[in-house]
C-alpha cells in the first residue's frame, strides 16, 4: 500500500451518493483526503485554485459525475483536458447513466474510465476498492498528481 | 353483367326499330291501297257518267230529229253532226276505262253498237223525211227507235248496277283493309312500345344496379377511411404509450436509481454497523427494508429491460437458435445443476432473423420458468422446432405444475402473477418481457397447459424475414 497522502476529488451533486462514497472509501482504508464538490463550476475553480479554493491541492484522481449543476460533467472533463496542468490527472466518470452516447462522449473527451454506479452498496464498495487498488497500487500516476510542490 | 345488359338493350332497340319500319311500311301500303280504291271508285263513276253521256247524246239526236220533223227547219239537225263525233270519243274513253273488265267491255261494245244503231236509225228517218215526210213518219211509227232507246237504257242500267256492285265490293275490301291496317298499326305500335319500355326498364334496372354498386363502393370507402383513421389513432396511441415507456425507462435509469441507491446503501450500512446493537425488532425491520429495496430494484430493472426491448434493440441479423439455447443454458447452469433438471434440445433448431441477446433473454426466461414452476418433480424441459410455413414454431415444454387455461392470456400481462410471493418469487415481468421480445421479432407467443402435468410455450417466428424493420414504432410516428 502506498502511504503517501493521496488526494481524491469527487464531483458529485447527490448528497447521499457522496455520503455513501465517503463511507465506501472509509471502509477501504486507503484514502487520506477525499474532497467533495457538488457542482461543475466550483470543481473548475477548485482545480484552477481560484477564489475560495486558492490554497487547494491538486488531486491525484478525479471522480466525475456527468449530471451536474452549473457545468455538466462533459464540460468539466473537456476543460480539464484542455488545461496543460490538469490534463494528466486521471479522470474517472462515475455516473448513474448507462447511455452509450455518454460512454462514447466521455472517452472521446479522454476520460480514463467510465463506471456506472451500482445500486447495491456492497458492489459499490468493491468498485471503490478496485479503483484505489488499480490507480494507487497497480498503476503509476503522474508524480505528485501534477502538483508543483 | 353490363355487357349482357348492353346486348339486351341493343336487341330490344333493334326490334323496336324493325317494328317501326314495319308500321311505316304497313301505313304506306294502306295509303296506296286506299288511293287505288279511290281510283276505282272514280273509275266506276267515270264509266257510269260515260254511259249517261251516251244516253244524253242519243236523246239530243232524237230531240233534233223530232224538232226537224215538226218544223222542217234543218237548223234543228245541228246537234246530230256533233253527236256522231262525241259518241265515238266517249266510246273510245269507255273502251279504255273498261279494258280491265271483260264483262264490261262486252257490254260497252253492245251499248256502243246499239247507240250506233240508234243514230243510224235517226239518220235513216231524217234522210227519208227530206224525200217523203209520210214515209219517215211510217218508219218512226215502227217504234224501232223507241225499242233501241229502251235497249240502250236497259244496258246502261245493267252496267250501272254492275258498276255499283263492283264499287260496293271494292268499298268492302277497302273497309276490311282499313280494319286490318288499323289492327296491324296498333299491334306494331304496342310491340314497339313494349320493346322500348323493356329497353328503358333494362337500362333503369342496370343504372339501379350501378347505383347500388356505387353506394356499396362509397360505403366501403367510408368504412376503409374510418378503419384507417382508427388505425392511425391506435398507432399514434401505441407510439405515445411507447414514448411514455421510453420516458419511464429514462426516469427509471436515472432519477429512480439515486434514491434507490441511497435507501439501499444506507440500509446496508445500518445493518452492517448496528446489527445486534439494536433490538431484535429493529434488526427485523432493517432486514425487511433491505429485502424491500432489493425487490424494488429487481422490479425497476425488469421494467427497464421491458422498456429497452424496443429502445435498445440490436440490429436484426441471422441468428442460430442452437447457439442461443446453448448460451441460455449456460446462464442457467447453476439452477439446472441445483435442480438436476433434464433439458432436451432438438439438435436442428433453425436460424432466424433476430437480436441475439434478446433471444437469449427470451429463452433464459422461458427455461427458468419451466424449472421454477416444477412442483415436486424433477424438472424436464424439452425444446423443439417445427416448420409451419410461413413460420418456425419453437416449443418450450415442461412437466411442471402448469396453469389453468383460463389464465392463458393473463400470464403474458405485465405484473400479472398467478402465485403469491410466498409460493413463488417473481416480479410478473418475465413473460411480458418474452412477449415483447417475440413481438419485436414479428412473431407470436402463446401457451397451453394442463394443471399438474406441464405447460407448453409456443413461439412463432417468421421463416423469411430478410427485411425486418427494427424501427417499426418510430416509423409509424414519423
Amino acid at each position: 500500500m502506498n502511504v503517501k497522502d493521496i488526494q481524491i476529488l469527487m464531483v458529485e451533486d447527490s448528497p447521499s451518493d457522496a455520503e455513501l462514497a465517503v463511507e465506501a472509501f472509509k471502509q477501504s482504508r486507503v484514502v487520506n483526503t477525499l474532497t467533495i464538490i457538488d457542482n461543475g463550476g466550483d470543481a473548475m475553480e477548485y482545480l484552477q485554485r481560484k477564489g475560495k479554493y486558492c490554497d487547494a491541492q491538486l488531486p491525484d484522481l478525479i471522480l466525475l459525475d456527468l449530471n451536474l449543476p452549473v457545468k455538466n460533467g462533459h464540460t468539466v472533463l473537456a476543460e480539464i483536458k484542455q488545461d496543460p496542468l490538469l490534463k494528466r490527472i486521471p479522470v474517472i466518470i462515475l455516473t448513474t447513466s448507462e447511455s452509450e452516447r455518454d460512454v462514447l462522449e466521455s472517452y472521446n473527451l479522454q476520460a480514463s474510465a467510465y463506471i456506472t454506479k451500482p445500486v447495491d452498496f456492497d458492489k459499490f464498495i468493491t468498485i471503490v476498492k478496485d479503483i484505489q487498488h488499480f490507480y494507487f497500487v497497480v498503476a503509476t500516476t503522474p508524480p505528485n498528481g501534477g502538483r508543483n510542490d | 353483367m353490363s355487357q349482357s345488359v348492353n346486348k339486351k338493350t341493343a336487341y330490344a332497340l333493334a326490334i323496336a326499330g324493325c317494328l317501326f319500319l314495319l308500321t311505316m311500311a304497313t301505313t304506306g301500303w294502306a295509303i296506296e291501297q286506299l288511293l287505288a280504291a279511290q281510283h276505282w271508285v272514280s273509275h266506276s263513276h267515270k264509266v257510269i257518267s260515260g254511259y249517261k253521256e251516251l244516253l244524253r247524246v242519243c236523246l239530243d239526236c232524237e230531240t233534233a230529229q223530232r224538232g226537224y220533223m215538226a218544223s222542217g227547219d234543218a237548223n234543228f239537225l245541228e246537234p246530230l253532226n256533233k253527236s256522231l263525233q262525241s259518241v265515238s270519243k266517249i266510246a273510245d274513253q269507255l273502251q279504255s276505262l273498261t279494258a280491265d273488265d271483260d264483262v264490261e267491255t262486252a257490254r260497252m261494245q253492245k251499248i256502243r253498237g246499239e247507240v250506233e244503231n240508234k243514230l243510224d236509225f235517226i239518220d235513216t228517218v231524217i234522210k227519208t223525211y227530206s224525200n217523203s215526210p209520210e214515209a219517215a213518219i211510217a218508219i218512226v211509227k215502227t217504234y224501232k227507235g223507241k225499242r233501241l232507246m229502251d235497249k240502250i237504257r236497259a244496258l246502261i242500267a245493267d252496267s250501272e248496277m254492275w258498276q255499283r256492285q263492283l264499287l260496293k265490293k271494292r268499298e268492302a275490301a277497302v273497309a276490311s283493309l282499313q280494319i286490318l291496317v288499323g289492327f296491324l298499326i296498333v299491334v306494331f305500335t304496342l310491340l314497339e312500345a313494349a320493346s322500348l319500355i323493356y329497353t328503358y326498364k333494362l337500362n333503369n334496372a342496370f343504372s339501379e344496379d350501378q347505383r347500388k354498386r356505387t353506394d356499396a363502393l362509397e360505403a366501403e370507402i367510408k368504412l376503409r377511411l374510418a378503419t384507417e383513421q382508427s388505425l392511425r389513432e391506435t398507432s399514434q396511441y401505441l407510439a405515445r404509450s411507447n414514448q411514455d415507456l421510453q420516458q419511464f425507462a429514462y426516469v427509471a435509469s436515472h432519477d429512480l436509481q439515486e434514491p434507490l441507491r441511497a435507501v439501499q446503501g444506507f440500509t446496508t450500512l445500518l445493518a452492517k454497523t448496528y446489527k445486534g446493537q439494536l433490538s431484535e425488532q429493529a434488526d427485523g425491520w432493517i432486514d425487511q427494508t433491505v429485502s424491500g429495496v432489493d425487490r424494488m430494484r429487481t422490479l425497476i430493472n425488469g421494467l427497464l429491460q421491458y422498456a429497452r426491448v424496443e429502445s435498445r434493440g440490436a440490429q436484426m441479423e441471422a441468428i442460430d437458435l442452437n447457439a442461443v439455447i446453448k448460451d441460455a443454458l449456460q446462464d442457467l447452469s447453476l439452477l439446472i445443476d441445483e435442480t438436476a433438471a433434464e433439458i432436451k434440445v432438438d439438435q436442428s433448431l433453425p436460424t432466424v432473423q433476430g437480436d441475439a441477446s434478446q433471444l437469449r433473454l427470451l429463452f433464459v426466461n422461458l427455461i427458468n420458468n419451466a424449472i421454477k414452476y416444477r412442483g415436486d418433480k424433477t424438472p424436464k424441459v424439452e425444446i423443439s422446432a417445427l416448420q409451419i410455413t410461413p413460420n418456425w414454431q419453437i416449443c418450450v415444454e415442461d412437466n411442471g405444475i402448469g396453469f389453468d387455461m383460463q389464465h392463458q392470456e393473463k400470464i403474458f400481462v405485465i405484473f400479472q402473477r398467478l402465485h403469491s410471493r410466498n409460493q413463488y418469487e417473481g416480479t410478473g415481468i418475465g413473460l411480458a418481457l418474452c412477449r415483447r421480445i417475440v413481438e419485436r421479432h414479428r412473431g407470436t407467443i402463446t401457451a397451453i397447459s394442463t394443471v399438474g402435468s406441464g405447460s407448453k410455450f409456443m413461439i412463432k417466428l417468421p421463416i423469411n424475414t430478410g427485411a425486418i424493420s427494427t424501427r417499426r414504432v418510430e416509423e409509424i410516428v414519423a
